[in-house]
């Protein structure tokens, strides 16, 4: 049985009508006037043991209503859902013993205190061993580079090491299961990397299934094969990141700077998409090395300045994805 | 919950306090002459008047510390952990306390458990053991465990009905109202209720049951007349805490219910 | 000028969108005045302690808890909020004196208080409870202008709490002490005539008195016109006073400022 299955989850907001002043406040509690949003729509996917997994989707797409739901948070209105074969929030508190969960803005960390206190904290809440606590500790210790700053108030570390110690802490008791939320927003380069590298062992070595959101696609491209991607509530697209490139298609977007302006350039297999001037914007669906023929094509033609290709990275294609959900939902909003 | 639990986030939360030494002891000080100042004022009235509906000095510091007294420690597990609801459902840090495996609420009121209240304990419990001691109340071993039942009742009135106005964090996300109704109602208790006429200690009695906190227990150890309430229902007044308490306990998981969006 | 007046202003309007305040600060108001009432004809009744009347009380207890509603030294509250904020830096930046910045915004609140809060809950007391009218026209104009003065000294007060607290660096428990001290000394429950001989000649020496007995004994014709000018003299001694504290420790805290780079 996979460890995670979500079948028909639907999540419906329901926001009571509020009115205006004093009457208004005293009106609420008699009316039962509402509106309803739709953050999740029957969505259905299921998420084996071991497995490193992205949640993406523009913002808004109900993400994170869906990882509430997972661990237990929301109950969703419609749906059958069942992590490590429990419903998550009738079964709270046995589930949370072994999720992690990382918020990736809100600190869990005792803000004056050590960095070990809030360890020992931790321990006490999962009640946690001596023995299994003392090598836990170790071992994110040594793995994210913790030991200078152990016994350092959290007050006084920088975002990525605070991000590195949340992280630690919620691994600390062993979790099956591990949720993050933007886990490396804000953070500097170097920081990321760590974080990365440490994930993907933990996952692979140690294999603890890993649910990730996150805007930046190389914490993807680090760690998960997989990406689930909603969008409005509904799930777009479940499966590698390989077959989405396919998916929507090999197109590649090609700029180039020219040395003058050549004024209309009318290359085979070139679209152009915007025009600036001495900096013109192509699309090409011509893959690998065709694209290069093609530049060096228009180069012998018009001189040129600087090339750059987009497309192939994992970047450039959520970005298409994205570009093109929002085309359709422009479109359906047209017609209705 | 655990034991050990607790312990952790008792040493922890001392030493969070040791770390700001001179805030907190600031706040002791400021505490001592802030209800120093009530008692003040109330001896000058008392100085000048005798009694208050044939209440006498120990009989009102009494009343007023059983309050005050009561009020520390209820706030203690209460307070600001209801207030500060507002603030972290709006931040969505309420979340956290939902992803361990924890009973939610006990959980929030252990971390949040507030030591500052110890100035509070410390001027109204030495007025109540002084007042004690003046008034001759005649002790015997269930007249001690009545004021020991009384206390604890007391504080679990305050507590349960701050536990209910935090609730509404959950379902209004305002709570502020709730909070300066609440000490509004009980400025009354500070005083002999019967001063008042029915309608105030119909209200403190059956509708918010300030009444219990301090003035019933005060009225029967003195041997007051206390109007609403026959004799026997000074038995009553160690099992409203409990129910008190627990029904804001139960209002307070129905909140978290309705935030987690149970039911629709 | 104008540009306080404006800050006054924009206080008063920002006020006004809090409509379920005003509904708690009445229903507050009536509860206090009520309290306060019901004590008094407990121990007075019929009678008088003094020679003054449960009538006279219920009118110093109605004067005296609408006076609070306009008391202005909650503004050390919100010098705290908005130094913890950061937003202060955007304030201290403008071309303008901050203390003066500060009170027109205070006054702006009082006068939405005064509007809003004290007008409604005096109507309602008067019908409710029963208030006297004034000693005198001479008593009349010298309780406005010492609700004037009761206004800037408690103005003053709380400003001098934030210049305190900018140095102790803690808010929270200067304000409860002050209050504290106010509490006891400004004579806003008990009237200092019914204070032990020591606590009164204590209470005369402070500018406490001036928050809530001076201005309530001065309305019900407590204080003679003999006695008014010596008692004015005092209370603008006071303001004096604190003013030139203020501003001394005022420019002080500028210079730790800048010295601490801000």
């Amino acid at each position: 049985m996979a460890i995670i299955e979500v079948d028909g989850i639907t999540k419906i907001y329901r926001q009571y009508k509020r009115f205006p002043g004093l009457a208004g406040a005293v009106r609420s509690l008699f009316t039962r006037q509402y509106t309803e949003e739709t953050a999740v729509h029957n969505i259905r996917f299921s998420i084996e043991e071991g497995e490193a997994v992205g949640y993406l989707g523009p913002n808004g797409a109900g993400k994170s209503t869906m990882i509430k739901m997972m661990t237990g948070i929301l109950v969703p209105t419609e749906g059958a859902l069942r992590v490590m074969g429990n419903v998550p929030h009738l079964s709270r508190k046995t589930n949370a013993r072994q999720l992690g969960v990382v918020f990736g803005q809100r600190s869990q960390l005792w803000w004056d205190l050590p960095v070990l206190d809030s360890f020992d904290l931790h321990r006490s809440i999962y009640k946690l061993g001596e023995r299994q606590y003392r090598d836990n500790v170790e071992l994110c210790t040594e793995l994210l580079g913790l030991a200078d700053f152990l016994d350092k108030p959290v007050r006084q570390l920088s975002l990525g090491q605070r991000m590195r110690v949340e992280i630690a802490m919620s691994l600390l008791h062993e979790p099956r299961v591990l949720f993050l939320d933007e886990p490396t927003i804000g953070l500097d380069i170097v920081a990321k990397d760590h974080i990365r590298e440490f994930l993907r062992t933990v996952n692979r070595e140690k294999k603890v299934t890993i649910i990730l959101t996150t805007h930046d696609m190389k914490d993807i491209e680090a760690i998960c094969p997989r990406i689930l991607v909603v969008n409005k509530g509904n799930l777009v697209y479940d499966g590698t990141v390989a077959s989405l490139r396919q998916t929507l298609g090999n197109e590649q977007q090609v700029t180039i700077d020219f040395r003058h302006d050549p004024g209309e350039v009318d290359v085979e297999g070139l679209t152009l998409i915007e025009d600036e001037g001495v900096r013109k914007t192509f699309l090409t669906s011509r893959g690998g090395t065709a694209v290069f023929e093609l530049i060096s094509r228009m180069a012998q033609r018009y001189p040129v300045e600087d090339v750059s290709l987009e497309g192939a990275d994992i970047d450039s294609v959520i970005r298409r994805l994205y570009q093109q959900l929002a085309e359709e939902d422009k479109r359906k909003t047209q017609i209705s | 919950m655990s034991i050990q639990l607790i312990g952790t986030l008792l040493r922890l939360l001392v030493k969070e306090r040791l770390i700001y030494r001179g805030d907190f002891l600031l706040g002791i000080i400021a505490q001592l002459i802030s209800y120093a100042g009530e008692y003040v004022v109330l001896w000058i009235f008392i100085s000048k008047f005798q009694a208050l509906a044939g209440w006498t000095w120990p009989e009102i510091a009494l009343l007023y510390s059983f309050g005050l007294f009561t009020y520390a420690l209820g706030a203690s597990v209460s307070f600001v952990q209801m207030q500060s609801l507002e603030g972290q459902v709006q931040a969505g840090t309420v979340d956290a306390l939902l992803v361990k495996p924890l009973n939610p609420y006990l959980y929030h009121i252990s971390r949040g458990f507030n030591l500052a209240y110890i100035a509070h304990l410390l001027i109204s419990g030495s007025v109540l053991v002084w007042a004690l001691s003046v008034l001759e109340v005649s002790w015997s071993w269930w007249s001690v465990l009545y004021v020991a039942l009384a206390v604890i009742g007391g504080a679990l009135v305050q507590a349960g009905l701050m536990s209910a106005i935090g609730a509404s964090a959950f379902v209004w996300v305002r709570t502020g109202f709730l909070f300066a109704l609440f000490f509004r109602l009980k400025e009354f208790i500070s005083y002999p209720l019967p001063i008042f006429g029915s309608f105030i200690q119909i209200l403190l009695t059956f509708v918010v049951p300030f009444a219990f906190v301090n003035y019933y227990p005060a009225a029967y150890l003195l041997g007051k007349d206390s109007l609403l309430l026959p004799a026997w229902g000074m038995w009553l007044v160690p099992a409203v805490g409990p129910l008190v308490y627990w029904l804001g306990y139960a209002v307070w998981m129905r909140g978290v219910n309705k935030y987690q969006g149970a039911g629709g | 000028m104008i540009t306080y007046a404006k800050f006054g202003m924009k206080a008063f309007t920002n006020q006004l969108s809090y409509r379920a305040e005003v509904w708690l600060r009445l229903l507050g108001n009536l509860i206090a005045i009520l309290i306060q009432t019901e004590i008094w004809r407990a121990v007075l009744g019929s009678g008088r302690m003094d020679g003054i009347s449960l009538e006279q009380m219920i009118t110093y207890s109605i004067l005296n808890t609408l006076l609070l509603t306009l008391l202005l030294h909650h503004i050390s509250g919100q010098v705290d909020a908005s130094l913890k904020s950061g937003s202060i830096a955007g304030e201290l930046i403008r071309p303008l004196s901050y203390p003066l910045y500060l009170l027109s915004n205070g006054l702006g609140q009082a006068a939405y208080q005064l509007v809003f809060t004290v007008v409604p809950s005096l109507l309602i007391a008067v019908l409710w409870f029963g208030f006297l009218p004034p000693a005198s026209g001479l008593h009349l104009l010298v309780f406005l202008f010492c609700l004037l003065l009761a206004v800037l000294l408690s103005f003053m007060l709380g400003y001098l709490v934030s210049l305190l607290a900018f140095w102790l660096m803690n808010h929270f428990s200067l304000s409860w002490i002050m209050s504290g001290l106010r509490l006891v000394f400004a004579g806003s429950f008990i009237p200092l005539w019914f204070f032990p001989d020591g606590w009164r000649t204590l209470a005369e020496w402070l500018p406490f008195q001036y928050l809530g007995f001076i201005p309530a004994a001065v309305y019900l014709g407590e204080i003679t016109p003999a006695q008014m000018p010596g008692m004015l003299g005092i209370g603008l001694g006071w303001a004096v006073a604190l003013i030139v504290l203020t501003s001394w420790l005022w420019h002080r805290a500028i210079r730790r400022l800048v010295v601490q780079g801000g």
